[in-house]
This record gives C-alpha cells, sequence and structure tokens, in this order.
C-alpha cells in the first residue's frame, strides 16, 4: 500500500516540476485515473499537465491540501444543493484573485476533474453576476454587447417576468 | 475571459447563478443569451427555488421546455394566487350557531348546512365587486335534525338536503329567494339517517332545461342503515329504496355514493369496506364486493364508467374495473394511514388522495402512480377539494393549503387565524373556495390561472410554437354512451 510519503511528480505546461503527496494528487478524479492506469515505474518521470501553468498547478494544489480531509462529493448532482451563499471564509478568501486566475482555475480544475474547486470557483462567478444589469455585467466581464435591436428586444422581452417578480417582493 | 470558457463550462456557472441574474447575464451578450438558456441551467433553477424536477412537469411545460417552465411556475407563485378578492370574507352570521357540517358552492355563491339543523345560502353582492361582504341571501328551515349532506344543483335550481332526522329535503331556490314562507318543495322520508347524496345533475352553472335531457334527473341517498334511497328530484318521491334494513349484503352504514354521468348506476361504500353497484332503476343490488376490511371512507366513478376509484380507512386506495369485480387494476398504497378524503379530477386524469398521516398524493388516475407527494400539513389531512387549476387540502388542526393540479407543487397557505383551529370542510368551484372550521365560514375568490403565461404572447415568441400552442390540460373524454348502454345490459 501506499503510505502518506509518496510523492508523485506533476510537469506544468511551462516546465515545472512539483512533488505532491498522493492523497493529494487523488483529489483529481482525472490525475487518479492516470495514477490506477500507469505502473509505478511509468510515474518516476512525472505526470505531464499540458492545459495547467505552474502557477495555477500551485494554487489547484495549495486547494486539495487544504479540503484533502473532505468527504467525497456526492455522486448524484443534486441541483438543490448549487447554492451561491455556502462559500466557507477560506475558500472565499482563496478565490480572491484576479479574473483571468479565476478563469484559469475554472479549466484547471474541470481537466483534473476536481468537483469541488470547480464548483467553489463557479460559485465565485455566479456571484460575481449576482445583483449586476447586463451592463454591468459587460463591464465585470470586458464583454462586448453584439446584440441586434430586434435580438436584445426578444431577450428583453423574454427578461420581463423579472422585473414582475421583483416588484411583487420575493 | 469569461467569453474564453468553453459553453460547458459558462452552463456551470450560470447553474450556479440565481435565475434573475441568469436573465441579466443573458441580456448582455449573444452567447451568453443563447448558453443562458440551456436546459441545465434552469432544470438547476426549477430544482433549487422550486423543488420542481424537470419529470414533475406538466406535459405541456415541459414542451416549453426548462427556461419557459421556470418563468411560467416562478410566475404562479402564492402572490400570484390571488385566493383573496379584496380581502377573504368570515361569517359574522355563523358565530353563534353550531358547526357548519356540510356545505355546497354554484358560480361564487355558498351553500352551508349546519348543525342547526338550517341550510343558509350566502352570495357576493352583485354591484361589489372588490373586497365586498358577503350576504346572507335566506335561511332554510324544515329538517329536524343536524344536516349531514348538501347538494347544490343549480342547473335545476334547486339544493338537496340529508338529515339525521331521516328525511331528504328538496328546497325550490328560486322561490327561496323570493322570499316564500316554505320553499321546501318536497320532503321525502326515509328509512335511516342521510349519511351522503350524490346526484346525476350538473352543480356547476348551465342554462336549467326543463327535463334536463341526457341526465338521469335523480339524486341518491346512502343511509345510515347501509342501504340507499333513489329520489326523483323533478317529482319530489322516493322512486326506491335498495338493500333496505341492512341490505342482502349485510352493508352498514353507506359512507358515500357514486354515481356515473348519465347511466343509472350507483356505487355505494359501505362502513364493513364494502363497495355495491347498483341499477338505479332496480330494486336489488346488482353486485357487491368485498374490498377492504375497514371503512370504504370514498367512492368515485371515473370519467370511463367501468373504472370506480375507492379509498379505505385501511389507507389504501384502489380503481377497479366493475366488470371483473374483486381484482383492482391497481392498488395505490403509499399513505400509513387512513385515507380521510379523495377527489378525482377528470379533466386532469388525477386522483388526490389526503390520509391521517399527513400527507396529500397526487395519483395518476390512469396508471395508479404516484405523481407527487404533497407535504404541507402536520396533522390528519381532514378534506379536499378540487378546482380547475388548484386543490386544496385542509387538516385536523385547520390548516389549509393550495396546491397545483398537475404538479402537485404547493402553492400556498391560507391565510391564518382566520378560522378556529378545528377540522374543516371544503368545497370549491371555478370562482370561489368556501372554507368552514367550526361555526365560520370564510370565501375566497379563486381568480387568476395556472400557467397563463404560455398564452401570453411575449413569452409565446421565446417558445417553439408547437409548445405554445400546447394544450395544459387533457381533453375532458365524451361520455362513453355505448359502454353505458352495455353496462346496464350486461349487469341488469
Amino acid at each position: 500500500m501506499s503510505g502518506d510519503h509518496d510523492m508523485v511528480k506533476l510537469i506544468s505546461s511551462d516546465g515545472h516540476t512539483i512533488e505532491v503527496p498522493e492523497d493529494i494528487v487523488r483529489k483529481s478524479q482525472t490525475l487518479q485515473n492516470t495514477l490506477d492506469d500507469l505502473a509505478k515505474d511509468q510515474l518516476e518521470n512525472g505526470i505531464p499537465l499540458a492545459n495547467v501553468t505552474h502557477a495555477i498547478l500551485t494554487k489547484v494544489v495549495e486547494w486539495c491540501t487544504h479540503h484533502k480531509d473532505d468527504p467525497p462529493p456526492p455522486e448524484d448532482d443534486d441541483a438543490r444543493t448549487r447554492r451561491t451563499d455556502d462559500i466557507t471564509p477560506w475558500d472565499a478568501d482563496f478565490c480572491k484573485v484576479e479574473q483571468t486566475v479565476l478563469f484559469e482555475l475554472i479549466l484547471a480544475a474541470n481537466y483534473l476533474d476536481i468537483k469541488g474547486l470547480l464548483d467553489l470557483c463557479c460559485k465565485t462567478v455566479a456571484n460575481m453576476i449576482k445583483g449586476k444589469s447586463p451592463e454591468q455585467i459587460r463591464q465585470t466581464f470586458n464583454i462586448k454587447n453584439d446584440f441586434t435591436p430586434e435580438e436584445e428586444e426578444q431577450v428583453r422581452k423574454e427578461n420581463e417576468w423579472c422585473e414582475e417578480a421583483g416588484s411583487t417582493g420575493k | 475571459m469569461l467569453e474564453d470558457l468553453p459553453d460547458e463550462l459558462l452552463v456551470s456557472i450560470l447553474s450556479h447563478t440565481p435565475a434573475p441574474d441568469v436573465a441579466a447575464a443573458r441580456a448582455a451578450s449573444r452567447r451568453l443569451a443563447r448558453v443562458g438558456a440551456d436546459r441545465a441551467v434552469w432544470a438547476a433553477a426549477l430544482a433549487r427555488d422550486h423543488a420542481l424536477p424537470l419529470r414533475a412537469l406538466p406535459p405541456g411545460l415541459a414542451a416549453a421546455g426548462p427556461m419557459a417552465a421556470y418563468v411560467a411556475v416562478t410566475r404562479w407563485r402564492p402572490d400570484r394566487w390571488r385566493g383573496l378578492r379584496g380581502a377573504s370574507w368570515r361569517s359574522p352570521d355563523l358565530a353563534h350557531l353550531r358547526a357548519v357540517w356540510t356545505l355546497d358552492v354554484a358560480g361564487d355563491a355558498v351553500l352551508t348546512g349546519a348543525r342547526d339543523s338550517r341550510l343558509r345560502r350566502f352570495s357576493w353582492p352583485r354591484e361589489c365587486s372588490a373586497g365586498g361582504e358577503m350576504a346572507l341571501d335566506f335561511v332554510l328551515e324544515g329538517h329536524a335534525k343536524k344536516i349531514n349532506a348538501a347538494l347544490w344543483l343549480d342547473a335545476a335550481g334547486v339544493a338537496v338536503s340529508g338529515s339525521t332526522d331521516a328525511s331528504v329535503r328538496i328546497w325550490d331556490l328560486a322561490a327561496a329567494e323570493a322570499g316564500a314562507q316554505d320553499p321546501c318543495s318536497a320532503a321525502i322520508p326515509l328509512a335511516a339517517s342521510v349519511l351522503t347524496l350524490s346526484s346525476w345533475l350538473p352543480h356547476a352553472a348551465s342554462p336549467a332545461p326543463t327535463r334536463y335531457p341526457g341526465v338521469f334527473p335523480h339524486a341518491v341517498a346512502g343511509l345510515h342503515d347501509g342501504s340507499i334511497a333513489l329520489l326523483d328530484i323533478e317529482v319530489g318521491a322516493l322512486v326506491s329504496d335498495a338493500g333496505s334494513a341492512g341490505g342482502s349484503n349485510g352493508a352498514v352504514q353507506s359512507t358515500d355514493v357514486a354515481v356515473v354521468g348519465s347511466a343509472p348506476v350507483v356505487a355505494v361504500g359501505s362502513y364493513r369496506g364494502q363497495v355495491t353497484w347498483y341499477d338505479a332503476r332496480a330494486e336489488a343490488a346488482a353486485h357487491s364486493v368485498k374490498v377492504w376490511q375497514p371503512e370504504v371512507t370514498k367512492v368515485i366513478f371515473d370519467r370511463k364508467p367501468t373504472k370506480v376509484h375507492v379509498a379505505s380507512r385501511a389507507g389504501v386506495a384502489a380503481t377497479y374495473d366493475i366488470r371483473a369485480l374483486g381484482r383492482p387494476l391497481h392498488v395505490m398504497d403509499e399513505h400509513g394511514d387512513v385515507i380521510r378524503d379523495m377527489v378525482y379530477v377528470p379533466s386532469a386524469g388525477r386522483l388526490i388522495t389526503g390520509s391521517y398521516d399527513g400527507l396529500v398524493i397526487v395519483w395518476d388516475a390512469e396508471t395508479g402512480d404516484v405523481v407527487r407527494l404533497c407535504d404541507g400539513h402536520d396533522d390528519w389531512v381532514w378534506t379536499l377539494a378540487a378546482g380547475e387549476e388548484v386543490f386544496v387540502s385542509g387538516d385536523h388542526s385547520g390548516i389549509v393549503n393550495v396546491w397545483d393540479l398537475e404538479t402537485g407543487a404547493w402553492c400556498a397557505t391560507l391565510p391564518q387565524g382566520h378560522l378556529p383551529a378545528g377540522p374543516v370542510a371544503l368545497a370549491m368551484s371555478d370562482s370561489v373556495l368556501a372554507v368552514t372550521a367550526g361555526c365560520q365560514l370564510a370565501v375566497h375568490d379563486v381568480v387568476g390561472g395556472l400557467w397563463p403565461e404560455l398564452n401570453d404572447p411575449a413569452l409565446a415568441a421565446s417558445v417553439p410554437s408547437s409548445a405554445a400552442g400546447a394544450s395544459i390540460r387533457p381533453r375532458a373524454a365524451n361520455p362513453d354512451e355505448s359502454w353505458c348502454e352495455w353496462l346496464t345490459r350486461l349487469v341488469w
């Protein structure tokens, strides 16, 4: 059996190698599959991660290390748990990064298949969207308004229910 | 940048975003408008905000897609259910009386039968459109003991009442309205206390034909001795009393009677757990089947007159084909306690049961499958009533919940404190919901349609055209005339 001290080498896309305890690496479903598929000697040279830079990989490892004792996330994707107000202070602090880093974290969490981290980052972005007008959302995320006037009118009509819901309270 | 993320990740983000914010994001750019309309985003919103899984959506809404469904469901929330016209109205006149025992509604007026052996009719004053006081139109006096059952047969302009004084009275409502001294057109003495009444005449207001073509112009009373009495409403006379004096089937206490559309068929549930079918024109029981050990609480014919739905104190409901007596088509066995009431909604194809276990269950009447468990009562569910779009359940502590008929989703709880705690009686028409508890009566105006937004042109534009025109309700089946004939030939 592999003990706590088994280290796995991970090679980031920009060529840096970091050594990470195996139980941390196994938080990633993708890497867990890799570890199970490859023989030990094949792991000697490290696992290359083509889509993850050193900076992001460090963040991912930091998150996995903090959450290494968490119970595994529930298998069924119960949408009722998709709330945005259940972020722990540590996680909230962890996500206080530049937007570009946050989006790269999302891509990395998706690539590495770390559900908890992906959910956290998605919730963080969702919280950035919360309470903003379409124009504020464009400004926040540097999005260009590419609607034709007809399309804009169409979406506005589809959104009329929000004004109604807002005016009647909760 | 946000827009550099692949669609699936944008969908993940928006699935975590509150619905109004998703709507705002959709208005930011073309790509967000497209991704923000994804099924997964709105399926998550439906589950999060309305506890509605996609599979629980009614067919019309499911076809419209999760986004349109979310909008429709969101618009249909308690504040959309305008349960009150101005304010709920509570009768001051009944406060000094004994409890209201039974009630019936037609249009927006209410008929009550009380322990004080009187019937009363209340209605909204015609000129008063909002928040008015209901007026006591008249009091019908004549019974000697408490009234157990009251029917308001609007098409015939009469009310029928059954009482513990072992009589049925037929009341001419036009005469009562005109202030006649004695509007009772017939008092028919019977063998025993009258527990329940049912009629072939429609309740709903419709032009009153003089001879009710196509409708068997009778009412049937279930008596305390297990017999039934067939009454001619036009003539005001007893036609036959089948199975009297305990009856050949040994039934005790007819707990519920049901009749079939236009065929003279009666089903009676008894205290001994028996269901008996009669040809209303014949003296003897046509067929009888023992269904459950304890009391049959409710018997209802399906719109297909071969089928009858039966609920019991055993906590089990079942549907029988009366051509194959004794073997249920399906058994609805989810309740853990007495089923006190059951209603059948032919237009929606739903059966609804309410039980002492505190649950209300919506069933598919065709298959007996559970559509929804409605969990909203902390006490015995006592009584149910169904309208066009919603149904209501009242419990033993006086709480009344309003539920969506199609999905069983909770819509509202009636305002508290307007009625004393205690078991309630409910009756519902297209326009009013009447609730009683103890000596008091509250009437709510039921306005506003369910899912009206699908007919709303603004929304229809965003819904695929096939779905926008989709009918939410199954069409009402035509009464199977040939079947009725066949049935009468076969059994009798």
